[in-house]
């Protein structure tokens, strides 16, 4: 694995807008940036990534089948007692799942290390899935990398092909909070890989979504939403006043009400205590956990709920060093060693390696100089060059 | 206990936990990653039996693109008008169309407006009889001017109300609030 400086196409920004890719310079900084790219080998992907991604889907279907019936961990996570059955019921006939995205932490030496599974509202897709692939045919024919480079990066077609899991008789209902501009093309980019396996997308507001006399969500225009994609996270939804509906309504729900369980980063403490010393996994705790002392005092502490890095904690040697503001300071945190500094030219890299149903389907990378990714951290291109 | 059938992770894990061995000798496979998307590219992967023609996308690479189709149902003139302007929704629905496709070839350029009739289940049909299917296979064309949010952004409609709202004996706007709360955060991970 390296990280390697590239001449950037110098158009890149004009197919950004043509292709719709409007974030890629948010307030005109840089998100997309190919001005480098971080280059694998066949075997790095193969054996570390691509494996390590199967072998922490196992661990987490592992989790999820016992922690459906966990009453500690339910209430842990907050969810009322009127959603268990609901969830139980979800995965007990094997609802479909369609994506998600584990963070991992790799030096192309170690094995990966899980530090997070985004299982429900996975964002970074569009350029992940497609932008980057751009990249690499445009790079190759211009010389600028080898003719059998490759990437690893069969999103697109995987997502469209998982898009018949769901029936196309009936329309399939799209929704985010679409104020948010990622969100919105996040799920627009959906729509279009659910439209190429004949699906039939109505995209709606989160707030449009509506409920009838008889328990059923319905569009503006008052139809059944019987399916529906939902970029808008669960523990949101079942604290919300629509929430206890859901349970009732036939709705069916993408992802799944059972993605629940592992949408948290409660799922961390669970794993290691589930298989400790996992080669993929970091050592977590639930904090006050008094077995969270064997970590030390350098460690990272993050709320059970938290998105792009916000309210993380890092201590070393017990002393603060980051800690990014965030909404999410009232929850419970849980615990987790500090993975390896990978560090490349001053950046430090974080793999998100995507599933597609429970399938490793390729990686996006996002890197900063500093200790957290968050929201300004940069996309940064990848290719296979043996 | 376990759930014995679970609809994730169904692979059984390796025996773990134990250190993971590397065999740094073994073969290299044949076949690259990307084998889904063959040398020309997801572009290509995506075109759905559309045959390719030479992209204007500026590349200035020498490179084409695969062409694509992008066709849309629209159930409002407010739905149709936010994907093509003119005076063609207006005057199909005047007309008494319930539902009209509008379809493209290409990443730009106008709209063809044509009005549809309901078929079986959810399915539209044109007026010859064939049915209607939404796709889009440009990679992305998910300008402001192609693609109708229903509510919240794109529509005009407010979305910002925390009490429901309610008429027809639908209530309205009893999901959202969270977000609406998070001032400046983002929903996806």
């Amino acid at each position: 694995m390296q990280r390697i400086a590239i001449a950037e196409r110098p158009n890149w920004q004009a197919l950004a807008d043509e292709y719709g890719f409007a974030y890629a310079m948010p307030g005109g900084e840089r998100y997309w940036d190919e001005r480098a790219h971080y280059r694998f080998t066949l075997r790095q992907i193969e054996d570390d990534i691509e494996a390590g991604t199967s072998e922490l889907v196992a661990l987490c279907g592992e989790w999820a089948g016992r922690a459906v019936r966990d009453e500690e961990y339910l209430k842990r996570l907050n969810i009322p007692s009127t959603y268990w059955d609901w969830i139980a019921q979800s995965w007990d006939r094997h609802d479909p799942s369609l994506y998600g995205r584990f963070d991992l932490v790799y030096d192309g030496k170690s094995p990966p290390k899980l530090l997070e599974f985004n299982a429900d509202t996975p964002t970074s897709l569009y350029e992940a899935s497609v932008f980057q692939w751009y990249w690499l045919e445009d790079r190759i024919k211009a010389g600028v990398l080898p003719q059998g480079a490759d990437q690893f990066n069969s999103l697109h077609d995987k997502l469209i092909a998982r898009f018949s899991a769901w029936p196309t008789a009936d329309l399939l209902h799209m929704t985010a909070f679409s104020e948010e501009l990622e969100d919105r093309k996040n799920v627009e980019y959906m729509a279009e890989c659910a439209g190429g396996a004949g699906h039939q997308v109505v995209l709606l507001d989160i707030a449009s979504i509506g409920l009838d006399r008889m328990g059923r969500f319905v569009d503006e225009d008052n139809r059944e939403i019987k399916t529906l994609f939902k970029l808008y996270p669960w523990e949101w939804l079942i604290h919300e006043e629509f929430g206890a509906a859901m349970p009732g309504s036939p709705t069916v729900w993408i992802e799944p009400p059972w993605k629940m369980l592992l949408s948290t980063k409660a799922i961390l403490p669970e794993l290691w205590k589930m298989s400790p010393g996992h080669p993929n996994l970091l050592e977590s705790y639930y904090e006050g956990d008094p077995a969270a002392s064997a970590i030390g005092r350098d460690h990272v502490a993050k709320p059970i709920f938290s998105r792009e890095g916000a309210n993380v904690e890092i201590r070393r040697d017990g002393v603060t060093v980051v800690a990014p503001e965030g909404p999410y300071d009232t929850l419970p945190r849980i615990i987790q060693a500090l993975a390896p500094d990978v560090v490349f030219d001053g950046m430090r890299p974080v793999i998100g390696s995507w599933i597609i149903d429970q399938d490793p389907a390729g990686i996006g990378i996002r890197e900063d100089a500093g200790l957290v990714t968050g929201n300004t951290s940069c996309f940064i291109p990848h290719a296979i060059v043996d | 206990m376990a759930d014995p059938k679970p609809p994730f992770g169904k692979r059984q894990r390796r025996n773990l936990p134990k250190p993971q061995v590397r065999v740094e000798a073994a073969a290299a496979p044949a076949q690259k990653r990307s084998v889904l998307l063959g040398p020309v590219g997801i572009g290509a992967a995506a075109l759905l039996g559309i045959g390719a023609i030479t992209a204007t996308n500026g590349f200035g690479l020498g490179g084409t693109r695969p062409d694509c189709t992008a066709s849309q149902v629209a159930t409002s003139v407010a739905q149709c008008e936010a994907i093509q302007s003119g005076p063609q929704c207006a005057a199909a629905f005047a007309g008494g169309a319930r539902a009209v496709g509008l379809s493209r070839r290409g990443s730009s350029g106008p709209w063809s407006v044509e009005t549809l009739t309901a078929g079986a289940g959810s399915a539209y049909l044109t007026a010859l009889g064939q049915p209607f299917t939404p796709r889009n296979t440009c990679r992305s064309s998910s300008s402001t001017r192609s693609v109708f949010w229903g509510g919240g952004w794109s529509s005009g409609r407010s979305s910002s109300g925390t009490a429901s709202s309610q008429s027809q004996g639908v209530s309205r706007s009893g999901f959202g609030s969270t977000a609406r709360s998070f001032s400046s955060s983002s929903r996806g991970g």
